[in-house]
């Protein structure tokens, strides 16, 4: 059993890590969760991924949750233990250098949406159906769901999700900002590595400092926030992706940004 | 090297902050920030209830002036992002309502003086983006901070991280936007909000004023 429930590829700057354990519509069990965080420690030791993708093996939804026949045996301790390493997987994507997409074709639910929720951006395939059921279970969201969900789409929204416990279709999910764009079912793959290619030409500096400065003021006061913001633009004015934008810009080319 | 220009009109309660250019595309260079500074102080009294800031010629503003940024030590790039942040701020404690009038481009370092702002209205032909991914940086004057605020972490990401170009009727769904009309009625629908805005008491535009800037960052200190 356990290895090859989560694959890590690359290539051409795009990691990919897969979640494929189709049989339980890739439920995350506790050595998946320890190889995912195998497949982040790559992400973060590389110095070529520029993009990641995280999906659920094609045709087998992204991920419907934690395994709850792992769950249910567990005891206080036990559950916290298990959090503390569950979140810290979340925390580590959320903490990547570079833009995370969370890819969402079919089911993301609880743990999966969580997961998708500690990434930057979440493209959905038109089949999506997004919730946090945990409240129908008699438990909450625990890998971070109560705390970053009311961040993305508001906290009436999220009362009403975690409440109801509802599952949302693609298209609502858009409609209230929970997810950034609804892809064609048939096309998913292609649209999401054409956006994924899209965003692993921008600048690595810019992805970078954006990615903590937003994450990062989005907890501080808006003063404490602007001074993060305003040493993170002069530390640009240090590294080579600024002459290059700027100078391709005014030679009206496209810019080649190295990492 | 034309410099986008400042100037103002000033009418019964309210004041008007122009940008123009010779080409239309205002920039904000340090060669603008400092009049437009100036020009602010002086629109900024106690009697003035609204306070709008307009581009003219196709864009409210394109940004930063990139000829300048290209030549910036780090130590430059502070001064330069606290001179926008000075404006920005001085924007947020004012006591007028702040009116954002958009007819056009509105990118980079102009999107961030469209942020300060409390009420955007734009022409629907209007076009909306930050792109700073595409050059190397990320804004200095407030976008990854004031974005997020206003329209939700995950969409200012998308804006923050893809530079795509948001055009007015999506920037206006998702929330960036309080008010859209078409460009020919853009001046008298400008003209009325600022009107509307002017008639308003003193005192109760000052207290909403402080009321939001302190609440939307802290629940309990805001109540």
């Amino acid at each position: 059993m356990s290895k090859g429930e989560v694959r890590y590829e690359m290539s051409e700057g795009i990691g990919a890590i897969t979640l494929s354990r189709p049989e339980k519509r890739n439920s995350l069990t506790q050595s998946m969760f320890a190889q995912l965080s195998d497949a982040v420690s790559q992400v973060e030791s590389s110095d070529d991924v520029r993009v990641l993708v995280l999906s659920g093996q094609k045709g087998t939804g992204f991920c419907a949750g934690d395994d709850l026949g792992e769950l249910v045996a567990m005891d206080a301790v036990q559950a916290r233990e298990f959090l503390i390493m569950a979140q810290g997987i979340c925390t580590r994507l959320e903490s990547l250098p570079v833009p995370v997409l969370a890819a969402v074709e079919g089911f993301a639910l609880g743990g999966g949406l969580e997961l998708a929720l500690s990434c930057d951006l979440i493209l959905a395939s038109q089949n999506a159906r997004l919730g946090l059921p945990e409240t129908n279970l008699g438990i909450i969201p625990g890998l971070g769901g109560c705390i970053r969900l009311p961040r993305r789409v508001g906290l009436g929204r999220a009362r009403e999700m975690i409440f109801s416990g509802r599952i949302v279709d693609a298209q609502d999910a858009f409609a209230f900002g929970l997810v950034d764009a609804v892809l064609e079912t048939d096309l998913f793959e292609d649209k999401v590595l054409e956006y994924a290619r899209m965003l692993a030409s921008k600048s690595p500096v810019s992805m970078a400092l954006a990615k903590s400065t937003l994450n990062r003021g989005m907890d501080a006061s808006l003063e404490a926030g602007l001074a993060l913001e305003r040493e993170a633009f002069a530390y640009c004015f240090t590294l080579p992706d600024a002459r290059e934008g700027i100078t391709a810009f005014l030679e009206k080319r496209k810019p080649v940004f190295r990492k | 090297m034309p410099v986008t220009s400042v100037r103002s009109i000033k009418g019964d309660g309210w004041a008007s902050v122009l940008l123009s250019s010779r080409r239309g595309l205002n920039k904000l260079g340090t060669g603008t920030l400092r009049p437009l500074l100036a020009e602010l102080r002086s629109c900024l009294v106690p009697e003035c209830r609204c306070l709008a800031i307009v581009g003219e010629g196709g864009s409210f503003a394109v940004g930063a002036d990139l000829r300048e940024i290209g030549g910036l030590t780090p130590t430059d790039a502070r001064t330069f992002s606290d001179l926008g942040n000075g404006i920005f701020r001085l924007l947020e404690r004012s006591a007028s309502v702040v009116v954002a009038g958009i007819d056009g481009f509105c990118l980079g370092g102009g999107l961030d003086l469209a942020l300060a702002a409390d009420w955007r209205m734009a022409s629907t032909r209007s076009v909306f983006g930050h792109p700073g991914a595409d050059l190397g940086l990320i804004t200095g004057f407030g976008g990854t901070q004031r974005l997020p605020r206003l329209i939700g972490q995950r969409r200012a990401a998308r804006w923050l991280l893809s530079a795509e170009r948001v055009p007015a009727g999506e920037a206006y769904r998702e929330g960036f936007l309080q008010e859209i009309c078409r460009p020919e009625q853009f001046e008298e629908r400008l003209m009325s909000r600022i009107q509307r805005f002017a008639a308003m008491p003193a005192e109760r535009i000052r207290e909403v004023k402080l009321q939001l800037r302190h609440g939307s960052d802290r629940l309990e200190a805001g109540r």
